[in-house]
C-alpha cells in the first residue's frame, strides 16, 4: 500500500504556490536541457547558478505547501548541483542524461505531491536518480586530490583551502596554467594598504586564488603567501613583484609530469567510465520510468497568467458598455412614449436593460476580483524576516499569524508588503525587550508577535501587534518638542503625541540599530499607506506592547487621469475619455450663452463649461480675456484663448472648457465611501500635493445625467 | 480645556467634574461648537478629531454635505449641523466618524468630552421648538450643559438623512 503524502486544503493558496511552482519547474527543465545540450565537460556556471536557485525556490515552495518530502528531496538535488558547481562533477554522457531526467523527474513529482498522488516509491525512485549522479562525483573529488598533492602544499595549507579556491586551482591547471606562491612579509603598521596594492599588482598577472598566513622573520612583520595562477612567465612575474621582495616559488614545477599526467586521466574518464566510479550499473536514464516524466508534462495549475493591464482594460470596456446600455434604454424609453407603445411593450424593454446593466455591472466587478491575491506570501515572509531579526538581535519572539487568506488587490499586496516588514523590523528592534528585561518585567521571556488581517466592509485591517515595552508617551513628546514638530506648550491627547511618531525625521531610538535606523522613518510608511488610499492608526499602552492597524481598501482603480482646474478646483478625466485637448479663441466661439458651440474637425460641436456641468458655476464671458492668460485689457480679445478638451459621450461630441491643463499622471482613484453613488458623474476623488482633494469626474456619466439639453 | 481630544480611549478627565456624585451608567458624548451652536455626539460613534484639511466642493452635493477633503490619506466628507454657518464659520476642526459613509462634522472649536449619567440624557425636543430653521440632521436625546441644552446627534442616522 503505497504511502500517500499530505495535501493542503486552502484551495486558494495551493492556487497560487501552484501557478508559481509551474513557471519554475518549466524554467528548470528548459535551463537543464540548455546544460546538457552544450558541448564540453564543463557546464556554464552562470546557468548551473540560476538552475541551483530555481531548485532552491522550489525547495522553499515545497516547505510552504507543506511537502516536506519534496522538500528534502530538493536539498539533495541542491547537493549534486552544487557538485556540478565546485567541477567535483564533470558532465559526461551519463550524468548528462542523468540530469536531464532529474529535471523531469523533479516535476513529476512535484506535481504528483501537490496533486497527492506521489507515493512514497516515487519519492525513493527519484532519491535513487539523485545518488547515482552524486556517486559519479566522488571520483572526480579523488582526482583532485591527486592533483593538489601534485602542487606540494602542505597538508595545513591544503586544509585552508576552500573548496572554490582548491576548485580554481584545478582549472588552472587543467587550463595549463602555472601555480606561483609568492611569500612576503609586510609592515603591520600599512598590512592593509599594502596589500591592497600588491593584490592590484597580482590581479595585473593573473588571479589571486588564496592568501594564506606564513610565518614572519620579525613580529612587526606580517608574513603572508599568495597563491597565483598564471600564464606569464616566471621572471615577468619576478620583474613586476621586484618592489615586495620575497620569495617566488613554482609550485608542482617538480612533479609536472605527474600532474599532466592525472589532468590527462580526467579527459579519458569522459569516455571510458571507470566501474569503481560509478557504483550502479544501470544506466542512470533508465532509472526512471517513461511514465513518469512525461506525467511532468501534464499542467499543474488550471490558470493562465493575465498581465494587470488587459484586466484593466476589460474593466473599462465593461464599464463604458454600463452606460452606452443606460443611455440607450432612456432613449429607447423616450421614443415608446412618443409612440404611445403599450405599457407591456415599455416594461419589457425596462427589464431588459436592467438586465443587461445589471450583467455589464457583474462583469466588472468579477474583473476587479480578477486582480486580488491573497497575503499568505507577504505573511509568511513576514513571519520569517521576524525569527530572522529575533535571533540577530539575541531577542526570542512567537509569531502568531492569521487571517493570511484575505485578499486584495494585487498591486496593493505589492506595494504594501514593505511598509509591513518596516514596522515588524520596528516592533522586533525597539518593541520586544531583550529576554531578560522581559523577565524582570514580569512577562514571559519570549515575546510575541501578532501578524492579523481582517476585512471590515471593502477594506482590509493588516494589524501587528507586539507585547513589548510599549511606546513611551513622554519621551516622544520630548523629542517632538526638541525636532519642532510641536510647541512645548501645546497639549495633545493619547493618540495625538503617538501619532507624532510619523512626523518625518522622528526617531525616538536613542541608538542607531543597524535592523531599524536605516533613516527611512514612519512618515515614508505612513505615506506609502496614503498613497494606496489607506491609513494607519496606532494604539500603545507602556510596557503593554503597540500595535498598528493598517487600514487598506480591498480594490483599486489606478488610472491614467488629465489633471485640470476648472471654476479654480482641482479634477482628474480618465485620458481614455478626452479626444484631444484644444484651445478656443473667444471669436471662433459660435452662438451665445447656454447654447454656445466651437468648431472642432469642421464640424460644430456644442462648448460648455465643466464647472457649469457639475452645477458648480455659470458660462464665462469668453469675449473676456481669461484670467489664466496674461491678457492685457480688453483689446487682446482674438488671443484669450480658452483650454478646452473635446470628449464623445453618448454618441454626441462636446467640447468642455476649462481654466487650465495640470499635465496628465498616474492616479489611484479613492473611494467616496458608502454614499459615493449619489453623486452622478464622479467616480471618486484623488490626492493631490499640498492636501488638496481632486474629484474623479466620470465624463459619460455626466454629461448622461446633467447634459441632454446641450 | 485641551485643545481637542482623542475619542477612542480614556479621555474623560474632562468629564469627571461633571458627573455628579449619583451612580448610574454613563454615557460619554463629545461637545463641540459650530456656527455659535453647540452640538454632542456619542463619543463611540467618533475616531479622532483633526485639523480641517481643505475642502472641495462637492457637485449635486446634499446640503447638509459642505465639501470633501483628505484625512491621512483618507477621503472623508464634512457634514455641517449648522447649514448657515457652513459658508461664513472658520470650520477649524473636523470630528471623523466611524462607518463606512467616511463622514466628518465640521467644528469651530471642540470643547471636550462629558460623562452623563442616565439621569442627565433627556428625551430630544422636537426640532419646531428650536428657533430658525428645522436641522435636517435628528437628534436622539439631549442634555443640559452650563444653562443650556445640548442636543446629542444620532450619528448613526446621519448618512440616510443626508
Amino acid at each position: 500500500m503505497p504511502n500517500r503524502l499530505p495535501t493542503i486544503d486552502d484551495k486558494t493558496l495551493l492556487g497560487e504556490y501552484l501557478s508559481e511552482s509551474q513557471e519554475l519547474l518549466e524554467a528548470l527543465i528548459t535551463d537543464l536541457d540548455s546544460m546538457v545540450a552544450r558541448p564540453g565537460s564543463e557546464p556554464d556556471v552562470n546557468l548551473v547558478n540560476r538552475i541551483f536557485r530555481t531548485v532552491h525556490s522550489l525547495k522553499g515552495l515545497s516547505g510552504m505547501m507543506g511537502l516536506a518530502e519534496v522538500q528534502s528531496l530538493a536539498h539533495e538535488f541542491e547537493d549534486v548541483l552544487d557538485d556540478l558547481r565546485l567541477g567535483r562533477l564533470v558532465l559526461d554522457r551519463e550524468t548528462r542524461a542523468g540530469f536531464q531526467e532529474a529535471g523531469a523527474g523533479f516535476a513529476a513529482l512535484f506535481g504528483g505531491a501537490a496533486r497527492g498522488s506521489a507515493t512514497e516509491e516515487d519519492c525513493d525512485r527519484f532519491r535513487g536518480l539523485l545518488t547515482a549522479i552524486a556517486a559519479r562525483s566522488q571520483a572526480q573529488s579523488k582526482q583532485e586530490v591527486e592533483i593538489l598533492q601534485s602542487l606540494g602544499l602542505a597538508q595545513s595549507e591544503q586544509d585552508m583551502l576552500t573548496e572554490l579556491e582548491t576548485h580554481r586551482l584545478v582549472e588552472n591547471l587543467k587550463a595549463g596554467r602555472a601555480i606561483f606562491a609568492l611569500s612576503v612579509e609586510l609592515a603591520t603598521g600599512a598590512l592593509d594598504s599594502g596589500y591592497r596594492a600588491l593584490v592590484s599588482k597580482v590581479n595585473e598577472l593573473g588571479e589571486l586564488i588564496s592568501t594564506l598566513p606564513a610565518t614572519s622573520s620579525t613580529p612587526t612583520l606580517v608574513g603572508l603567501r599568495l597563491l597565483i595562477a598564471t600564464q606569464n612567465k616566471e621572471s615577468e612575474i619576478k620583474r613586476t613583484l621586484k618592489a615586495y621582495g620575497g620569495r617566488l616559488d613554482r609550485l608542482g614545477a617538480s612533479s609536472w609530469q605527474r600532474a599532466g599526467a592525472a589532468l590527462k586521466g580526467v579527459g579519458r574518464r569522459q569516455s571510458k567510465p571507470d566501474k569503481a566510479a560509478a557504483p550502479t550499473a544501470a544506466p542512470l536514464s533508465s532509472l526512471l520510468p517513461p511514465s513518469f516524466a512525461q506525467e511532468s508534462l501534464q499542467p499543474l495549475s488550471p490558470s493562465v497568467r493575465v498581465e494587470l493591464f488587459q484586466i484593466d482594460e476589460l474593466s473599462g470596456l465593461a464599464h463604458q458598455l454600463a452606460i452606452e446600455t443606460e443611455n440607450l434604454a432612456t432613449m429607447a424609453d423616450r421614443r415608446l412614449a412618443e409612440r404611445e407603445c403599450g405599457a407591456r411593450d415599455r416594461f419589457d424593454l425596462k427589464f431588459s436593460a436592467r438586465r443587461i446593466e445589471r450583467g455589464f455591472l457583474d462583469l466588472e466587478e468579477r474583473l476587479v476580483g480578477l486582480r486580488m491575491v491573497s497575503l499568505a506570501q507577504t505573511f509568511t515572509r513576514a513571519a520569517r524576516l521576524a525569527g530572522r531579526l529575533a535571533r540577530e538581535l539575541g531577542k526570542s519572539v512567537a509569531v502568531e499569524v492569521t487571517g493570511r487568506e484575505t485578499q486584495l488587490d494585487k498591486v496593493i499586496v505589492d506595494r504594501i508588503s514593505d511598509a509591513i516588514y518596516h514596522i515588524l523590523r520596528n516592533a522586533i528592534d525597539h518593541g520586544i525587550e531583550l529576554p531578560e528585561a522581559r523577565r524582570l518585567a514580569g512577562k514571559p521571556a519570549r515575546g510575541k508577535i501578532k501578524i492579523a488581517a481582517r476585512l471590515e466592509g471593502t477594506r482590509a485591517i493588516i494589524s501587528i501587534s507586539d507585547d513589548g515595552r510599549g511606546i513611551d508617551r513622554a519621551e516622544v513628546r520630548r523629542r517632538a518638542i526638541e525636532i519642532g514638530a510641536i510647541g512645548a506648550e501645546e497639549e495633545l491627547t493619547g493618540e495625538e503625541t503617538l501619532r507624532l511618531i510619523f512626523r518625518p525625521s522622528f526617531s525616538t531610538a536613542g541608538h542607531v540599530s543597524p535592523i531599524s535606523g536605516r533613516g527611512v522613518g514612519l512618515d515614508a510608511v505612513e505615506r506609502a499607506v496614503a498613497d494606496l488610499g489607506g491609513f494607519i492608526r496606532v494604539f500603545s499602552e507602556r510596557g503593554e506592547g503597540t500595535r498598528f492597524d493598517v487600514s487598506l481598501p480591498t480594490t483599486l482603480v489606478m488610472v491614467s487621469a488629465f489633471i485640470i482646474r476648472s471654476g479654480g478646483w482641482p479634477y482628474a478625466i480618465d485620458v481614455g475619455q478626452i479626444i484631444e485637448l484644444i484651445y478656443v479663441g473667444s471669436d471662433s466661439v459660435l452662438g451665445r450663452d447656454g447654447r454656445r458651440s466651437v468648431e472642432w474637425r469642421g464640424e460644430p460641436v456644442p462648448l460648455v463649461e465643466l464647472a457649469y456641468l457639475l452645477g458648480l458655476g455659470g458660462a464665462r464671458l469668453l469675449s473676456k480675456p481669461d484670467r489664466n492668460s496674461n491678457g492685457d485689457g480688453g483689446v487682446a480679445h482674438s488671443r484669450s484663448r480658452v483650454p478646452a478638451f473635446i470628449t464623445r459621450a453618448a454618441d454626441r461630441t462636446v467640447a468642455i472648457a476649462v481654466d487650465q491643463f495640470d499635465g496628465q499622471r498616474e492616479i489611484i482613484v479613492k473611494s467616496l465611501g458608502a454614499l459615493g453613488g449619489r453623486f452622478k458623474g464622479v467616480s471618486g476623488a484623488v490626492d493631490l500635493e499640498g492636501g488638496e482633494v481632486a474629484l474623479v469626474v466620470d465624463l459619460p456619466n455626466l454629461l448622461l445625467h446633467r447634459s441632454m439639453r446641450l | 480645556m485641551t485643545r481637542s481630544e482623542s475619542l477612542s480611549q480614556q479621555s474623560t478627565e474632562a468629564a469627571v467634574a461633571e458627573v455628579d456624585g449619583r451612580a448610574g451608567p454613563f454615557v460619554s458624548v463629545l461637545i463641540f461648537e459650530f456656527g455659535g451652536e453647540r452640538f454632542a455626539i456619542s463619543v463611540e460613534g467618533t475616531e479622532g478629531v483633526v485639523d480641517c484639511p481643505r475642502l472641495s466642493p462637492l457637485p449635486n452635493a446634499p446640503e447638509g454635505l459642505t465639501g470633501i477633503g483628505s484625512v491621512r490619506g483618507r477621503i472623508t466628507l464634512a457634514v455641517s449641523l449648522n447649514l448657515e454657518a457652513a459658508s461664513t464659520s472658520a470650520k477649524t476642526r473636523l470630528i471623523l466618524l466611524k462607518g463606512e459613509a467616511q463622514l466628518g462634522l465640521l467644528a469651530d472649536h471642540v470643547e471636550g468630552v462629558v460623562a452623563l449619567s442616565s439621569k442627565q440624557v433627556l428625551k430630544p425636543r422636537p426640532p419646531e421648538s428650536r428657533k430658525g430653521k428645522p436641522s435636517w440632521w435628528t437628534a436622539s436625546a439631549c442634555f443640559k450643559h452650563s444653562g443650556r441644552v445640548v442636543p446629542i446627534v444620532d450619528v448613526e442616522r446621519l448618512p440616510q438623512a443626508l
